[in-house]
């Protein structure tokens, strides 16, 4: 049995400098350490199968976008659960994140405290996936 | 001819002492036949007593034949007259001098020109005795200054005929010429004008123009110097002249200046309205954007509230939990400060957004087509497309916002150029044309030669976010569309088009009867 002993982290992934670092604030804050990247490949890059925690990333960023970011994570078999996060209120992008298996889609500016609940929410969801895999 | 003078004089002593003269006699004919001019002396009753040699070839008689005789004998009746009222003249005392022409009977007849003096002879006593008589040939000045009278007269229609005012000073500051029309462009009093005073001319004009100072200025600058300049006066009524000025030289020397003013008020006001026009397209592509700008400013805008709200989230926790310790305290301070700096940057947000809210109202009138796609050739060349005009002159007129159908042009050309800049520099040309299939609706299409469009992509195409291009977010054809839309028109693009593409628009027929504001 592989124990779970890693501590779950936040991974962000924002263009926007102001809102990255808000996020990591916030993530810390709740007693989780963080890390942040400006652009979704850039957590591609950073990221395995074996890591615990949630994405919180948004969904329009040039190069790759947050649902094109979620298939990549799927392919790789990597299964943190994502939290979208967009400027745009649209339907469409948002119902198939959801389906896609997105924990959460909010639109900016969206209440903190529900970020929060989402993130712990997220990271619950994660541990149970890894004990049931293990 | 003052020794002409003096040998009259000598005449007069003859006639006074004539025993004592008698002998030189021989020697002042010698004298008064070489001067080259008719002498010769009339006594009170007009007959002549004497007369040079000249005389003899005049009137083909010898010089002997004259003496004697009357005036009138010698002349003929019929010239007789012309003199009788100078010889009178002189008989009652007084000096004469008149022009006269005769017609010479020499091999060939010859008109020539003479110059007639006439100087009574006092006796001591007072009385007229007789006159002397000097007639000198002045043909050659009387043809030179016929010559010059004609080149005046020549400079004068060229001068008139101008279209410019023309004012020539010379280099003493006095007015040599001056055309009607340069008296007319500046209203200039006739009392001016003759004065001829340059400064006073200056001074008139300047008080005229919205910048006398640099009128001036340019004059001072110019008075000596052979440069040839030119330069626009605006005139405080609201016309503009164009000023040129060359200077006059003569024999190396500057010896004065040539200033022509010509109207360009027209001219001036054309360039001006065209560069409104510009101006206006330009501010038109940048309100067209406008609710595009209006999306991507409110998305914008929720990055730093969303940043905001989560520094504000953290602050509140701190403080709730964690109050009182120095680090806290810190930290505290440091996210009130990053809430600073996304309250700015909103800030500078919203400012972006206000300079993109101008004046949007559509502004429609009666309008040719045909004119509204012609005005965007300026901006099709500034941006180096060769565009080819189809234009159906006997299209119905529209009531058209002419910026707005002018920005949906431009548009599909700037698209269209866009789409060729792969192709051959000779391969690059757009075709705008226009056409009417009935009175209710005028048709605009615009053709290219460039990559096409994917036939899947054609529903898509209008709308905001579609774009072939990397470059620009593609909005320019959802405007387009939007401003179609508004004239109760509409656009799209023809599907059966393969080499290149085809877009069009209709636009409504103004319904007859409706010009009244026009």
């Amino acid at each position: 049995m592989i124990s779970i002993d890693k501590t779950p982290i936040i991974f962000v992934v924002d263009d926007d400098e102001g809102v990255r670092d808000s996020l990591a604030i916030i993530g810390e804050s709740s007693g989780y350490s963080t890390r942040v990247f400006a652009s979704a490949l850039e957590l591609l890059d950073a990221v395995d199968a074996r890591h615990v925690g949630c994405v919180i990333t948004d969904l329009r960023m040039p190069g790759m976008s947050g649902s094109r970011l979620q298939e990549a994570l799927i392919q790789r078999d990597i299964l943190l659960p994502v939290i979208i996060i967009t400027g745009h209120g649209d339907e469409t992008v948002s119902a198939n994140a959801i389906k896609a298996g997105a924990v959460a889609f909010l639109e900016k500016p969206f209440s903190p405290e529900k970020l929060v609940d989402n993130i712990r929410r997220a990271i619950d969801l994660n541990l149970v996936q890894h004990k049931g895999e293990s | 001819m003052r020794g002409i003078f003096t040998l009259v004089t000598d005449v007069t002593d003859r006639k006074k002492v004539e025993d004592s003269l008698r002998r030189s006699e021989e020697r002042l004919r010698l004298v008064t036949d070489s001067v080259p001019a008719f002498i010769s002396y009339l006594d009170s009753e007009q007959r002549f007593q004497f007369v040079n040699r000249h005389y003899e070839k005049t009137f083909g008689r010898k010089q002997e034949e004259f003496i004697g005789r009357h005036v009138r004998e010698i002349l003929g009746d019929d010239r007789y007259p012309i003199y009788k009222p100078h010889l009178e003249k002189v008989l009652a005392g007084n000096h004469v001098n008149f022009e006269t022409r005769i017609t010479l009977k020499g091999q060939e007849e010859e008109m020539r020109s003479l110059n007639v003096e006439y100087s009574p002879d006092f006796s001591e006593s007072g009385e007229v005795i007789g006159c002397f008589v000097l007639r000198t040939d002045i043909t050659a000045r009387y043809q030179a200054e016929s010559k010059i009278r004609q080149r005046e007269e020549l400079l004068r229609a060229t001068l008139e005929s101008t279209l410019g005012g023309i004012l020539v000073v010379d280099s003493n500051g006095k007015l040599t010429h001056s055309n009607t029309r340069f008296a007319e462009m500046w209203s200039f009093p006739e009392a001016i004008l003759s004065a001829g005073d340059f400064e006073v001319l200056v001074e008139f004009a300047a008080s005229q123009l919205v910048d006398p100072e640099a009128f001036v200025l340019r004059i001072n600058q110019l008075y000596d110097t052979t440069d040839v300049r030119s330069d626009t006066l605006r005139l405080k009524d609201g016309r503009v002249f164009e000023r040129r000025s060359c200077p006059l030289i003569r024999d190396g020397i500057v010896d004065g200046r040539v200033w022509n003013f010509y109207y360009i008020t027209e001219q001036v006001r054309l360039e001006e309205q065209a560069r409104r026009h510009h101006d206006e397209l330009a501010h038109v592509s940048r309100i067209g954007t406008m609710g595009e700008m209006a999306t991507s400013i409110a998305h914008e805008l929720n990055q730093p509230l969303a940043a905001v709200a989560n520094f504000a989230f953290v602050i509140e926790n701190e403080l709730s939990n964690h109050s009182g310790t120095e680090k806290n305290a810190e930290f505290v301070a440091s996210l009130a400060r990053k809430v600073k700096t996304q309250v700015i940057r909103a800030g500078d947000i919203v400012r972006r957004m206000r300079e993109f809210l101008r004046n949007v109202e559509s502004h429609k009138v009666s309008s040719d087509i045909n004119e509204v796609v012609s005005l965007v050739e300026p901006e099709a060349r500034q941006r180096r497309v060769s565009v080819q005009l189809k234009l159906d002159n006997d299209i119905p007129k529209c009531r058209l916002d002419n910026i707005r159908i002018q920005q949906v042009v431009v548009n599909l050309i700037r698209n269209a150029f866009d789409a060729m800049s792969e192709n051959d520099v000779n391969n690059r040309n757009v075709i705008v044309a226009t056409t009417h299939n009935d009175d209710r609706f005028v048709e605009v299409s615009v053709q290219d030669r460039g990559h096409g469009i994917q036939f899947a992509d054609i529903d898509s195409i209008f709308n905001t976010f579609f774009t072939t291009k990397q470059t620009e977010m593609g909005m320019c054809l959802a405007i387009s569309r939007s401003f179609i839309e508004e004239h109760g028109g509409v656009q799209w693009v023809d599907p059966d088009v393969r080499d290149g593409a085809l877009f069009k628009f209709q636009l409504p027929v103004e319904p007859e009867g409706n010009d009244f504001n026009r």
